[in-house]
């Protein structure tokens, strides 16, 4: 169920399928947008995507630090699994990390993000974490319909140590679950924030 | 600490005896531990191998716990005792400790155990658990066949993972199954790999006992009415698992059931002990459980099937038009999908008379064998399993996925698979409506959940429980979305003859809200759409088949055309199997000669000049308690009358009263559970038009919809859906031009 809006309508521009992103714009845009959020890249990614501006390797490097990867299967049915980057983090910092969508329904909707610490007693999002998908003026969190997208997923966590935390992820047809395959658990190492190079 | 953990201890401290020479773990960081245990605790429980309740509870009460030191002490306690062995990884080779006593297994069953993993150097590889005695039977030595008595897997699908976490303690989950009966012994080894190809790894051993009891067949007789039957049945034993092991199941009893159906003279293999069994025969049936005691000698489990209603006796056929063989939690080795026979099975154990399976994107080039155009040959009276096809992923799929039932053809002219179909549903419609296929999109609220806006000016007008409103849908998704388009469409049907594109939109498996509104909206400006009811069985759940159902009338025997002929007549009811709302008839208040019966006659009643109109169902709900539960007249999608139904299973005659000053159409609802199709209550001749804003919500519709589904249209069809499109803003404008506002609710 959804709350009555304000009483105003506005409509989605359409997005002509000529203008629908291929992978490698879409790791383009989603490396920009992290550069937009003036959070400091991990230093693996900023190396890679200094030594070369070729679409190719930004590519291969946003390919390298995504933390999840999601299948939308074409029933829009949602499943998720940890994805090649290290889940590191520092204390206190919000840090990016990149998820691909695999896009098998060609949906458009709103790709939502929410966190669960299983070992706490109330399954609410953990007070440790924040977490969420950018949306923000030139990347949005809603898939644009191509069948690879990348979305920019900001992390902090507080206090130093390990964490694990069940993300969780839907595409419009609810959090219902199959099975555990809407969701992964992803144990985060957190270092000190001393420990950390200076961002920014 | 509080005082409850001391009470664990002292209840489970001589269990913990036996594996006391397991390595213990000082110390471990008590958030990421905990939310482990969760995981495994959560994968005991999806194998159907759940935790005893009181250590289930003691591992949550840890997590109030802020210790590091005593959670990671307790968690051993509690978990350590439920371990086939202990593996340390700490030296150059894994350390296995076994239990110090025998476990027990039981033969040709599988029985899951814990494994516990003492990691202090942070390993992050696979953890491969083996045993010479699992090596396979086949081509092996003569003299090694004996020795090879042992099945052996490690559970390591979601929410565990098939790499150590690094974590210093963590639990894994292996499964064991005995060929033989007696005592046997086994070497069980433990190496840490990078990959599964891996062969050279450094392995620890341990040699271990068993005693594996002989298991017994457990034969069930099942009668519904005096006739066998087949029936749901979800067999536990003390501790709570699932038998039998779902992690091991294979077609025709599905892995992500706890349930199996079984008929009259059919076995399951169960070691002695005691069990609960639920059984169930679907939503007509009254759910029993029953306790089961197992000893040496065959047993039998009598299940004769008390119903609360049989509506076939009333003449209304249940029925799921979207059920699927294929895909989503089917699985796709080692066949890909399952067989008619394994779908019928399910159909029959939930009472579901006809289930419509409909081939699509995965696994489409083996499923399509089973389409013959008629009923499936598995098919036994009363029970019809028809395959046809939902437009998914492939073709149209992208502006909202179609069920087609009835086709003669299953496959679109051009090719022989899913690769060529058209990209604009109407083009997938007006192909299968020329063969007198009955159409519908599937899990119509797929891209009508999340809204871009409201309908300016309409401000109260919504309804109870928001049906109708007036918010716009995104048409982001894969319902009934190009719909908004198409119903104000005909096609030519099989003899050339014009009709609507499409027969009925699905309900009752998405948001009622979202998929009601949208037909209210539909019916409000004069498209004569028919509900029906569907699972998308087990894409949207695969909890059972029939979830969502439409009770079709079909006088006389069940044959399918006559119910998807019913269907698309609407002489027909949605429901959740709860709530049962029949013989819907209208007339004229004081006439009852022209009374009309839903789905006769198009259901039509045609009155002269403003009347009241009397209407009457028969209406009958079955809920824990009895409670009493608001039957509703629903007049342009608004609230009319009232009356209350209670819910204690006897069918009651209701009748309403609606006071009609234009054309109208009337149906009976039980929100969320069930809803009549409508009857058209036509004055004076003038078509239905009851509200301009449904016409203008509408209108903003086919604009959303274009804005979201054009770049999905091939380059080919653009123009063909822009035509389509066009014609459907018209239609909106001429309906808006006619249309009354609505009748602002009191
Ligand atoms: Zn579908
Ligand atoms: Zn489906």
């Amino acid at each position: 169920m959804t709350h009555a809006l304000p009483f105003v309508c506005f409509f989605v521009a359409a997005a002509p399928v000529s203008e629908l992103p291929t992978p490698a714009e879409s790791a383009r845009r989603v490396v920009d947008a992290a550069k937009a959020e003036k959070a400091p890249l991990p230093e693996e990614l900023s190396v890679k995507l200094a030594a070369s501006d070729d679409p190719r390797d930004v590519w291969l490097a946003v390919a390298a630090h995504t933390l999840i990867e999601v299948e939308i299967n074409p029933e829009m049915r949602v499943k998720v699994a940890a994805g090649p980057a290290k889940p590191t983090l520092t204390a206190g910092r919000t840090m990016p990390f990149f998820v691909r969508v695999e896009n098998r329904c060609g949906a458009t909707a709103r790709l939502a993000v929410t966190a669960t610490d299983l070992a706490s007693n109330n399954a609410e999002t953990p007070d440790w974490l924040d977490v969420e998908i950018v949306n923000a003026k030139g990347h949005s969190d809603r898939l644009s319909g191509a069948p690879i997208d990348y979305k920019l997923l900001m992390c902090r966590i507080a206090e130093p140590g390990r964490r694990e935390v069940r993300l969780g992820f839907d595409a419009g047809q609810g959090t219902q679950d199959l099975g555990f395959r809407g969701v992964t658990d992803i144990l985060f190492h957190v270092r000190k924030e001393d420990a950390a190079p200076s961002g920014d | 600490m509080p005082i409850r953990f001391v009470i664990v201890l002292s209840v489970l401290c001589s269990a913990a005896l036996a594996q006391e020479q397991f390595p213990r773990v000082e110390t471990v960081e008590r958030q990421p531990l905990l939310s482990q245990v969760t995981r495994l605790d959560e994968a005991l429980q999806a194998i159907g191998s759940p935790l005893d309740a009181e250590v289930h509870a003691a591992l949550e009460r840890l997590k109030s716990l802020a210790d590091d030191k005593a959670v990671a002490a307790e968690v051993q306690t509690l978990l350590d005792p439920l371990c086939l062995v202990a593996i340390d990884l700490s030296g150059e080779t894994p350390k296995v400790t076994g239990p110090g006593k025998t476990s027990e297994l039981f033969a040709e069953g599988w029985r899951a155990f814990l494994v516990k993993v003492v990691n202090p150097e942070g390993a992050t590889g696979g953890l491969r658990i083996d045993s010479p005695n699992a090596a396979p039977v086949p081509r092996s030595p003569a003299d090694a066949v004996e020795s090879r008595w042992l099945g052996l897997e490690s559970y390591e699908g979601q929410p565990l993972r098939t790499k150590l976490s690094g974590l210093p303690l963590e639990y894994r989950i292996v499964q064991l199954y005995s060929r033989d009966v007696g005592e046997r012994s086994a070497t069980l080894t433990a190496a840490v790999v990078e990959s599964d190809e891996q062969k050279d790894a450094p392995s620890g051993s341990a040699d271990l006992k068993f005693k594996a009891v002989a298991s017994t067949p457990v034969s069930f007789a099942v009668t519904d009415g005096g006739e066998p039957a087949m029936a749901a049945f979800e067999i536990r034993d003390a501790l709570g698992r699932v038998y039998p092991l779902q992690s091991k199941r294979l077609a025709p009893d599905f892995f992500f059931h706890p349930q199996v159906y079984r008929a009259t003279g059919e076995t399951v293999q169960l070691p002695p002990g005691s069990y609960t069994v639920r059984c169930s025969r679907g939503p007509e049936s009254i759910h029993e459980t029953q306790s089961l005691v197992v000893e040496d000698r065959p047993v039998t489990l009598t299940y004769d099937v008390k119903r609360w209603i049989d509506t076939a006796k009333l003449n209304y056929w249940s029925g799921d038009h979207h059920i699927h063989a294929a895909g989503c939690q089917h699985y796709d080795k080692p066949t890909e999908g399952v067989l008619p026979a394994d779908m019928l099975r399910h159909c029959k154990g939930e009472d579901l008379k006809v289930g419509c399976c409909l081939t699509w994107g995965p696994c489409f080039d083996f499923q399509k064998q089973f389409f013959t155009g008629k009923t499936d040959d598995v098919s036994e009276y009363p029970y019809l399993l028809r395959y046809d096809i939902e437009v998914s992923g492939f073709g149209s799929h992208n502006s909202g996925h179609l069920n087609l039932l009835k086709l003669k053809d299953q496959i679109y002219p051009g090719g022989d698979s899913k690769l060529h179909w058209p990209t604009l549903g109407l083009n997938t419609l007006t192909w299968a409506k020329s063969q007198g296929a009955v159409c519908g999109p599937a899990h119509s609220a797929a891209g009508l959940t999340r809204t871009v806006g409201r309908l300016e000016g309409t401000d109260g007008l919504d309804g109870p429980h928001r049906l109708p409103n007036y918010d716009i849908p995104a048409y982001d998704g894969i319902g009934a979305n190009e719909f908004i388009v198409d119903i104000t469409h005909e096609v030519p049907g099989p003899e050339g003859k014009l009709v609507p594109a499409v027969d009925f939109i699905s309900t009752m498996n998405t948001d009622r809200v979202a998929e009601w509104n949208m037909w209210y909206h539909a019916l409000n400006c004069g498209y004569r759409v028919k509900a029906s009811g569907e699972t998308d069985f087990p894409c949207i759940t695969g909890e059972r088949v029939g979830i969502g159902r439409v009770y079709a009338k079909v006088d006389g025997r069940l044959e399918f055309d006559r119910w998807v002929e019913a269907l698309a007549a609407g002489r027909s009811y949605v429901s959740d199997g709860s709530c049962h709302l029949m013989n819907m008839t209208a007339e004229p208040a004081g006439d009852a000669s022209r009374k009309v019966s839903l789905g006769e006659n198009g259901s039509e009643l045609r009155t002269v000049g403003p009347s009241s109109v009397k209407v009457r169902v028969t209406a009958a709900a079955f809920r824990e308690g009895s409670p009493s539960l608001p039957v509703e007249l629903i007049v342009n999608g608004y609230v009319a009358d009232q009356q209350d139904l209670v819910a204690d299973g006897t069918p009651r005659d209701l009748e309403f009263d609606a006071q009609l000053d234009r054309s109208s159409w009337v149906a009976v609802r039980v929100f969320p559970h069930a809803h009549t199709n409508p009857i058209f209550a036509i004055v004076d001749g003038k078509p239905i038009r009851p509200s301009k804003e449904s016409a203008e919500w509408c209108l903003k519709g086919v604009e959303q919809c274009w804005s979201q589904k054009l770049r999905t249209y091939r380059e080919e069809e653009r123009e063909g859906a822009k035509t389509a499109y066009d014609h459907a803003r018209e239609a909106y404008q001429q309906i808006i031009a006619e249309a009354e506002p609505t009748a602002r609710p009191e």
